[in-house]
């Protein structure tokens, strides 16, 4: 599902943004992920449930080569400004780096 | 090692709900190993200890002596049971008795009793109050830690930066953490009346406590290393749920002291990780856990790799799987006045031959 009126390319998400986008693979590599959202990291014992788009989020960074690919990906998928992609993705891997520790 | 047929003695059936010795979880990682068709003695020291009834992990079950009366008298009531029981390998289980052990281990040996202890410079090595070259060996931080003998420490400690809540534990066992003075002070009292002198003080880390338990080959090896993070506890802070973890910071410090102290027999390393990510080293406890049951859940048995060093066979490595949640629960058993009478009465019985 594409929006012509969303402007694809990083250049449009703050810098900061893709900073925090960049988890090691390592550890995101090593998570358990159950196809209901169940996430289970195996080195900390943490787990945590992610809904649809959680996931989905999950596991496009897992299969990520790089910040800048995820969000340009993003912003083909999601038909949404991306001032609104920008916050909630913040709010994910806010979320989703407390869970892992990093 | 083939089928084992036969009779292991294990101490520290003390299952109380919130504050469990490891004793009962031993019997049961036995009882529950598929080779294992040997019989299994329980040895405890309160009439009232829950695992002296439990038929179904113990085929007969005695009191001795606390460890603290003489040692003569302990060795002699040990002689007694093995007189009867005739068990030939003997799995303590609580750390006030591992030092008495050790020292008995030859006159174990004549009576054809197989141990796999560390030796008393290990013991001495692991100590509380030894902390921070622990830590150093394992390459972890440790968090303040003072050996304390008298209760002014409480009255000036503040004045030299150490800041309530602290932690404040027994040599042996008991650890409580302390808001004020007060509550330092009463603390002192009762863990020194009850496992003597020093009493240690540390500062409080805050964060999650994951815990190792293996068994140490005496060559500086570690067998078959089972980790978990504490998911609850109960309110003397033991493990009430936990999840089995691989956790290489854990698992290469752990490798490190095993290494260092060349530690001969089973442990548990407990650290704290805070929320930088910084490991510190709480303790080292020269036993198996309460939690030891989670190696069997994982795919292992580290009591059954005990027995096997005994025999001076080398466990075959076992990998630990993660993910594995456990939880601890309550139960009664029910049991006629007669067992209890038999206990307080003659010090023990068979259990296999006692009715319902």
């Amino acid at each position: 599902m594409t929006d012509p009126r969303v402007p694809a390319g990083p250049e449009v998400f703050d810098p900061k943004l893709q900073e925090l986008l960049n988890i090691p693979q390592k550890i995101l590599r090593r998570l358990a992920v159950s196809a209901n959202g169940f996430v289970f990291d195996p080195t900390t014992g943490q787990s945590f449930l992610c809904n649809e788009t959680g996931l989905d989020l999950l596991h496009r960074l897992q299969d990520a080569s790089s910040p800048q690919e995820l969000l340009q990906d993003l912003a083909r998928e999601y038909a949404v400004a991306p001032r609104t992609l920008e916050r909630d993705l913040l709010e994910f891997v806010g979320l989703l780096r407390e869970h892992l520790g990093v | 090692m083939g089928t084992f047929t036969h009779t292991v003695a294990v101490t520290g059936l003390n299952a109380r709900p919130d504050n469990p010795g490891p004793g009962l979880a031993v019997a049961r990682c036995l009882r529950e190993a598929t080779d294992f068709r040997g019989r299994i003695v329980g040895l405890s020291y309160d009439a009232l200890d829950p695992g002296l009834y439990l038929r179904e992990y113990c085929d007969a079950v005695y009191l001795l002596p606390y460890p603290s009366t003489s040692s003569l008298d302990y060795l002699d009531r040990l002689r007694t049971i093995h007189a009867q029981e005739k068990f030939s390998y003997l799995i303590p289980c609580l750390d006030v008795e591992l030092p008495g052990f050790t020292r008995a281990q030859g006159m174990l040996l004549d009576l054809g009793i197989h141990t796999f202890l560390p030796t008393n410079d290990q013991l001495r090595m692991r100590n509380k109050d030894n902390l921070e070259k622990l830590g150093s060996m394992a390459g972890l931080q440790t968090p303040r830690t003072a050996v304390v003998t008298r209760r002014d420490f409480f009255q000036t400690c503040e004045k030299d930066n150490w800041h309530y809540p602290l932690v404040v534990k027994g040599i042996f066992y008991d650890a409580h953490i302390v808001a004020s003075r007060y509550e330092a002070e009463e603390a002192f009292h009762g863990i020194a009346a009850q496992w003597g002198f020093p009493v240690i003080v540390q500062e409080v880390i805050k964060g999650q406590e994951y815990n190792l338990t293996a068994v140490g080959d005496g060559k500086g090896q570690l067998c078959n290393p089972v980790m978990m993070k504490k998911l609850a506890t109960t309110d003397k802070g033991k493990a009430w749920a936990g999840v089995s973890i691989e956790d290489d910071v854990l698992l290469t410090a752990s490798r490190q002291l095993a290494l260092a102290l060349k530690w001969r027999g089973p442990l548990e390393v407990e650290v704290m990780r805070d929320q930088d990510g910084r490991y510190f080293l709480i303790e080292i406890n020269p036993r198996f856990p309460a939690w030891i049951y989670l190696s069997v859940g994982t795919g292992g048995n580290l009591p059954m790799n005990l027995l096997q060093l005994m025999d001076n066979h080398t466990p075959a490595p076992v990998p630990s799987q993660a993910g594995q949640l456990y939880i601890r629960y309550a139960a009664e058993t029910v049991a006629p006045i007669a067992h209890f009478e038999a206990l307080v009465v003659d010090g023990g019985m068979t259990l296999r031959n006692f009715g319902k």
